[in-house]
């Protein structure tokens, strides 16, 4: 849920709230009101009537009970007892026919005769009002609350602008990139303070990446001299005549070792060069071809494994760099090999921009987000060979290119390359 | 045949003089910007091995330099920068070759040899090794006389071993020097034994005798008698 809803939604609940509580409210207290007023006037009528009747007493004998418009009812007389009071007068609302009345039930006494007397005032014209009153302030409040409501969101927009400016920023930080935040000016302290944080942890994560990985290059770099010597002192001591069996032995396993050393080096520089290189230049690559001739010299070591392999090509160019064409296909070549097990099977196939390479290998022994870390290795023992390298150049090969890399096991190690991203 | 070995790792240009010693080549090293500066104001030299990161100053300054007077000294660039851009540069600026650190002795030799022989005009383009000739030129090989039928990658073997002739050429080194740039990220296991062994059957079936040794396991020697 989003901040601006979330506060929105909080004052709509309130506002709803009090308009259903305060409009049938607002509803009865008027009723109430105008009801007292109607009850004062027939309270008025009455006086009026008895002053009427006392000055005029012919009236009561004119007519043994009066209906004047409708309104005053007065009934024959009644005879109370001495003991009995004459009871407090009654107010009631009736319908009539559609129509309401406010009646006043009295009794008025004129010359020792009590007279049973109903007061009556019409109610219509008052319903009419209330309804009208009512309705009128219900629109006014909920003219406001929509109001509120609008000024309210456009307000939050725009004061959360900077905000949302941010996090965009933050999004977009790529810790192998210089970061560029460009903030928008702002004049709330919080969103400075904000602003300013944000920019000093992205230029410190940055220059801690940037240190680490200037570290590696430059280890990398200054091993390449030293293993050079190593090397030729080898090379040199290989070409003595008359060597022992343990002699040879001690030089092959050094030997064996110097070379594993200058691969894996050899690989963190690739790694490093790759992610510190912008721009590869592209050519149209035809992706069977590059397989074929990269196939050939392993075809040595793919025949006395009793791997079997199958191949589908689809003819198709793809735009990229030879030169990390070459790499990615070896490295998932070898993989496959290094990975299918003696008389496994080993599938090759491309198809309209993607290449698949699958393996019949066992299940991983690690969890899938870790197999394109350096120098994670599969457990068999075969897996020793690998300098550990391989995958994590593929996948470095495929972000720095924005090519799309999938793995999933099923029956065998799948890896997809999507080249057009 | 001269060569200025401009390196300031001394443990590595002791080597590379030892491995190159025996050959017809006649080696002088420089450890430091200046005294290289010195050497090639001085002397003309058939090929010079130039590391860029040297004391002083950077080699492919050298270069320029030895372009700018017209010095037509073959070189090679050695560097453990390893990175392309120097690559690029170097061989646009006027290097013969380049060559990353680390490097087996034997590519380096063949390097060499490859350099003065593209450099020494008017020269033979046929390289004779005893029964062995082989024709540069049409990259072909025969046996007194009669044409061996060989692969691109068992010419390529040959050459090699050739151009180390007497010398004790590492598995390693082979594999690197045949699979070429772009396949070095694969991983060699038998290769090297497989293209040995039908090199030395075609050299049989042609009747040469039996140059290709193999030394211990570690690598193969191409012996001349």
């Amino acid at each position: 849920m989003k901040l601006l809803q979330r506060t929105v939604r909080s004052y709509l609940i309130y506002s709803l709230l009090l308009m259903l509580v305060a409009i049938p409210a607002f509803y009865f207290i008027t009723q109430a009101l105008c009801l007292q007023d109607v009850d004062d006037a027939l309270q008025d009528r009455k006086k009026q009537l008895e002053n009427l009747l006392k000055t005029h007493q012919e009236i009561l004998d004119k007519l043994p009970w009066h209906n004047i418009n409708g309104e005053i009812l007065i009934s024959p007389p009644v005879k109370l007892s001495a003991f009995t009071s004459i009871p407090a007068p009654e107010y009631t609302t009736v319908n009539e026919t559609a129509e309401p009345f406010r009646e006043l039930h009295t009794y008025l006494t004129v010359n020792h005769t009590t007279y049973p007397v109903i007061l009556r005032i019409s109610l219509i014209g008052i319903e009419d009002l209330i309804q009208g009153i009512v309705i009128t302030v219900g629109l006014i409040m909920a003219l406001i609350l929509a109001g509120l409501l609008w000024i309210n969101r456009q307000q939050s927009k725009r004061l959360w602008q900077p905000f949302y400016q941010a996090l965009e920023q933050l999004e977009q930080f790529r810790l192998n990139k210089k970061p560029a935040l460009r903030f928008a000016q702002t004049n709330i302290r919080e969103f400075e303070d904000l602003h300013r944080a944000i920019t000093q942890i992205t230029d410190r994560t940055y220059q801690t990446y940037l240190q680490q990985k200037e570290f590696t290059e430059n280890a990398a770099h200054e091993l390449q001299t030293p293993l050079a010597t190593l090397q030729a002192k080898l090379e040199l001591f290989m070409q003595e005549e008359t060597l022992s069996s343990q002699q040879v032995g001690l030089l092959q396993a050094l030997s064996e070792a110097v070379h594993r050393m200058i691969k894996l080096n050899k690989g963190l520089l690739l790694l490093a060069k790759i992610e510190n290189t912008q721009f590869w230049e592209t050519t149209p690559i035809r992706l069977p071809l590059v397989i074929k001739r990269l196939l050939d010299p392993l075809k040595n070591s793919i025949a006395p494994k009793g791997l079997t392999l199958k191949e589908h090509y689809e003819a198709s160019d793809i735009i990229a760099n030879p030169i990390l064409v070459d790499i990615l296909v070896a490295n998932l070549l070898n993989n496959a090999i290094l990975y299918a097990p003696s008389r496994g099977n080993i599938t090759i196939s491309v198809c309209s921009n993607a290449l698949e390479i699958t393996n019949s290998g066992d299940p991983l022994p690690f969890g899938e987000e870790k197999l394109f870390l350096r120098f994670q290795k599969g457990s068999h023992r075969e897996a020793a060979q690998g300098n550990g390298l391989g995958l994590a150049i593929v996948k470095q090969i495929c972000d720095t290119c924005h090519y799309t890399l999938s793995y999933q096991y099923a029956d065998g190690h799948h890896f997809k390359i999507n080249f057009s991203g | 045949m001269k060569l200025l070995i401009i390196e300031d790792e001394k443990a590595l240009s002791d080597s590379m003089i030892a491995y190159l010693k025996g050959e017809q080549y006649l080696c002088e090293t420089a450890y430091d910007f200046a005294s290289a500066q010195e050497k090639l104001d001085l002397y003309h030299y058939d090929c010079i091995l130039l590391d860029i990161t040297l004391p002083g100053g950077n080699g492919l300054k050298l270069l320029d330099e030895l372009i700018a007077n017209n010095q037509r000294d073959g070189v090679i660039i050695i560097s453990a920068r390893n990175s392309l851009d120097d690559k690029i540069h170097g061989l646009q600026s006027g290097a013969d070759d380049y060559l990353a650190k680390p490097f087996h002795l034997a590519e380096l030799g063949a390097r060499i040899e490859s350099v003065i022989r593209r450099r020494t005009f008017g020269g033979s383009n046929l390289l004779v090794l005893g029964d062995l000739t082989i024709d540069l030129l049409a990259k072909t090989a025969n046996v007194n006389g009669k044409e061996l039928l060989l692969t691109p990658k068992e010419y390529a073997l040959l050459l090699f071993l050739a151009a180390n002739k007497n010398k004790l050429v590492s598995k390693n080194a082979i594999a690197m020097h045949i699979l070429g740039d772009g396949a070095e990220w694969l991983s060699q296991f038998d290769l090297v034994y497989t293209h040995i062994k039908n090199l030395k059957k075609k050299l049989a079936q042609a009747g040469c005798a039996d140059y290709i040794q193999s030394r211990y396991g570690m690598g193969y020697k191409l012996r001349i008698p």
